[in-house]
C-alpha cells in the first residue's frame, strides 16, 4: 500500500509553436497522457499545473487550461519553482495520491516563451534571480549566474571550456535522435567553442534554448495503477531542497547544495545509491550545470565532472547515461514543462520505449530538476520495480 | 506564412519600499557603504537586511564597511536583459568582503585579461545624481587614489 506509479505520459514536440495558445499546447500533452493511460478527464481526481509565466497572456493559467481540457470541477493548483516548476508539479501530484486524498492525479507542465522577443525573455528569466540585489542593480542573467559558477569551477578544479563543449556535443547527438527535440543537429567541440559569447566563459552552445512545449504525467495509487497498466513506473524516492537566492550567501559557489541535499533524501528513501542509477535526466540548462550535477548527485567525485564527460561515461554504454533525450540543451527548456518532460522521458526509458536512444536494461531512473541557479532542487527516483 | 495573432502589451511600473533599510541608501549618497549587524548573534548582512534570519531578531546595528574584498568569481555578460541593452558587455563579480559576506556587483575599470581569482578589490559606493541612481561597484584595489570608478595608478 501507499505506492504511487506513473501510468500515462504526454510530451509535445518542443520548439517554436506560433500556431497554438498555451491552452491548446497544454491540451496536446494532456490528451496524450489520457490516451496513454486509457483514462478520461473524469477519472482525474486532482491536477497540478506548472508554469513560470510572464511570457504568455494568462497570469493565472491553470483554470483556463483545466477548462479547455475538460478537467473541471476537479481540484487543482498552479505551482511555480522557477525552472523546477515541472518537478514541483510531479511532487505535488504525488503527495495528493500518496496522502490518499485522490487515486489519480495529473501533473501538467507548459510554457510558451516565443510570444515575447529574446531580450524580453532574458529579462523575464533574469527576474527569477534576486530582483532587488542582483537583477535591478546589475542586470544579472541566467547565463551570467551559471557563468559565475563555471568560472569558479574552472579555477578550483581545472574544468575546461572543451569539457563544457563536450556536454553540448553529447546532448546535441541525442537531441538529433529525438523526434520531440527542438534541435536536430549534431555539433562539434570546435563549433561549440567558437560560438559567440553569451556570458563569458559560456558561449551560445553552452546555453539551453528558448522553447515552447508542454508535457503531462498521470499518477495513480498502487491499486489503480495495477488495473490501469501492465507497465507502471513506480516513484520510489523523492527529495527536495532550497538554497539562498543571493548567490553571495553560498559558502561554495560551484556546488549546488540543494542538489546534494535533495538527492541524499531521495537516495535514502529508496536505498538506491548513485551507482545503481541506470539512466538520468539532469538539469543541463547550461553545460556547466550538467557537469556539477554529475558531482552533486554523486555520479563522480566533486571536481571530476569534467573528466566524466571527457571519458564519455555519460553516453549510452558509459557508466551513467545522462540526458539521452537531448536534455534542456538540445531538446529544449520550456521552463514549466521541463520537469514533467524529464519525467516522461525516464518513464519511456524504464518502459523500454525510447527507441534508438534506449538505455539497455534500464531499471532505475533519476530525474534532477533545478530551479533558478540552485534556489530549488527536486530529485525523483523511478523504478520498474516498486 | 503569416500566422494570425492577437497583439497585446503589458507595461508594469512599481515602487519597492526601502524604508527599513533607508540608512543604507542615505549612506550611498554620502559615499559610505553600510551593512547591518545583528545585535543578538553578531552576523553581518550585506546587502543589508532589517531582520536576522538566523535568530529572528530585528535589532540590527549599522556598520560601515571598509570595502576591502577579495575576488572569488566573475563573468562578462554580453547578452543582456532588455533593460540593460545600453550597458553590455559588463563584468559581474562576486567577492568576499573583509567583514565576512560575499557580494555581487559590477567590476569596472579593468581589462578582462587582467582579472584573476583572489585579486584584491575595493567595493565603492556609486552615486549618479542626474539619474538619481545609487549603487555600488568593485574596482581594483590600489594604494593610489581612484576616481570615477577607475583605479588610477
Ligand atoms: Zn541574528
Amino acid at each position: 500500500m501507499g505506492k504511487v506509479a506513473v501510468v500515462g505520459i504526454g510530451h509535445t514536440k518542443f520548439g517554436k509553436r506560433s500556431d497554438v495558445t498555451i491552452r491548446e499546447l497544454a491540451f496536446e500533452a494532456i490528451k496524450e497522457a489520457l490516451e496513454d493511460s486509457g483514462l478520461t478527464p473524469s477519472d482525474v481526481g486532482f491536477a497540478v499545473v506548472a508554469n513560470y509565466g510572464g511570457f504568455s497572456e494568462d497570469m493565472c493559467p491553470a483554470p483556463y487550461i483545466l477548462e479547455y481540457a475538460g478537467l473541471n470541477p476537479k481540484g487543482a493548483m498552479r505551482v511555480e519553482a522557477a525552472c523546477a516548476s515541472g518537478s514541483a508539479a510531479v511532487h505535488a501530484a504525488y503527495w495528493s495520491v500518496r496522502s490518499g486524498l485522490t487515486d489519480i492525479a495529473l501533473a501538467i507542465g507548459v510554457e510558451k516563451m516565443f510570444q515575447v522577443d529574446t531580450p524580453t525573455a532574458v529579462e523575464l528569466l533574469g527576474r527569477a534571480g534576486d530582483v532587488l540585489w542582483e537583477f535591478i542593480p546589475f542586470g544579472t542573467t541566467f547565463p551570467g549566474y551559471y557563468a559565475l559558477i563555471a568560472t569558479d569551477h574552472m579555477n578550483k578544479y581545472g574544468t575546461t571550456e572543451e569539457q563544457l563543449a563536450m556536454v553540448a556535443v553529447k546532448n546535441h547527438k541525442y537531441g538529433a535522435m529525438n523526434p520531440l527535440a527542438q534541435l536536430h543537429r549534431e555539433i562539434t567541440v570546435e563549433e561549440a567553442i567558437n560560438s559567440r559569447v553569451i556570458a563569458w566563459p559560456l558561449k551560445l552552445y553552452d546555453c539551453c534554448l528558448i522553447s515552447d512545449g508542454a508535457a503531462a504525467v498521470m499518477l495513480a495509487s498502487e491499486d489503480k495503477a495495477k488495473k490501469i497498466t501492465d507497465t507502471p513506473v513506480w516513484i520510489r524516492g523523492l527529495g527536495s531542497a532550497t538554497d539562498t537566492g543571493y548567490l553571495g550567501r553560498r559558502k561554495d559557489i560551484s556546488t549546488l547544495q540543494a542538489t546534494v541535499l535533495a538527492s541524499k533524501q531521495a537516495y535514502k528513501m529508496t536505498g538506491i545509491e548513485p551507482k545503481d542509477v541506470d539512466v538520468a535526466e539532469v538539469h543541463d540548462c547550461f553545460t556547466i550545470a550538467e557537469i556539477i550535477a554529475y558531482e552533486d548527485l554523486g555520479f563522480c567525485k566533486k571536481g571530476e565532472g569534467g573528466k566524466l564527460i571527457e571519458e564519455g561515461q555519460t553516453y549510452i554504454g558509459g557508466k551513467i547515461p545522462v540526458n539521452v533525450d537531448g536534455g534542456l540543451k538540445s531538446k529544449g527548456h520550456p521552463i514549466g514543462a521541463s520537469g514533467v518532460a524529464m519525467t516522461a522521458e525516464i518513464v519511456k526509458q524504464l518502459r523500454g520505449e525510447a527507441g534508438k536512444r534506449q538505455v539497455p536494461k534500464a531499471e532505475v531512473g533519476l530525474v534532477h530538476n533545478v530551479g533558478a541557479a540552485g534556489q530549488f532542487c527536486y530529485v525523483t527516483i523511478y523504478g520498474r520495480e516498486g | 506564412m503569416e500566422q494570425p495573432t492577437i497583439k497585446n502589451t503589458l507595461n508594469i511600473d512599481m515602487e519597492i519600499p526601502q524604508t527599513r533599510i533607508a540608512k543604507f541608501w542615505e549612506g550611498l549618497k554620502q559615499g559610505k557603504l553600510f551593512a547591518t549587524k545583528c545585535t543578538k548573534c553578531g552576523e553581518t548582512y550585506f546587502p543589508p537586511t532589517a531582520d536576522c534570519p538566523r535568530c529572528y531578531s530585528s535589532n540590527m546595528n549599522w556598520i560601515e564597511l571598509t570595502g576591502d574584498a577579495e575576488l572569488i568569481t566573475w563573468t562578462i555578460v554580453h547578452v543582456s536583459p532588455k533593460s540593460f541593452s545600453q550597458h553590455s558587455p559588463y563584468i559581474i563579480a562576486i567577492a568576499k568582503l573583509k567583514e565576512g559576506p560575499n557580494v555581487m556587483a559590477w567590476f569596472t575599470g579593468i581589462k578582462p585579461e587582467d582579472i584573476k581569482a583572489g585579486m584584491k578589490l575595493k567595493l565603492v559606493p556609486k552615486y549618479i545624481p542626474e539619474k538619481e541612481k545609487l549603487s555600488y561597484e568593485f574596482i581594483q584595489s590600489c594604494n593610489i587614489n581612484f576616481r570615477d570608478g577607475v583605479c588610477r595608478l
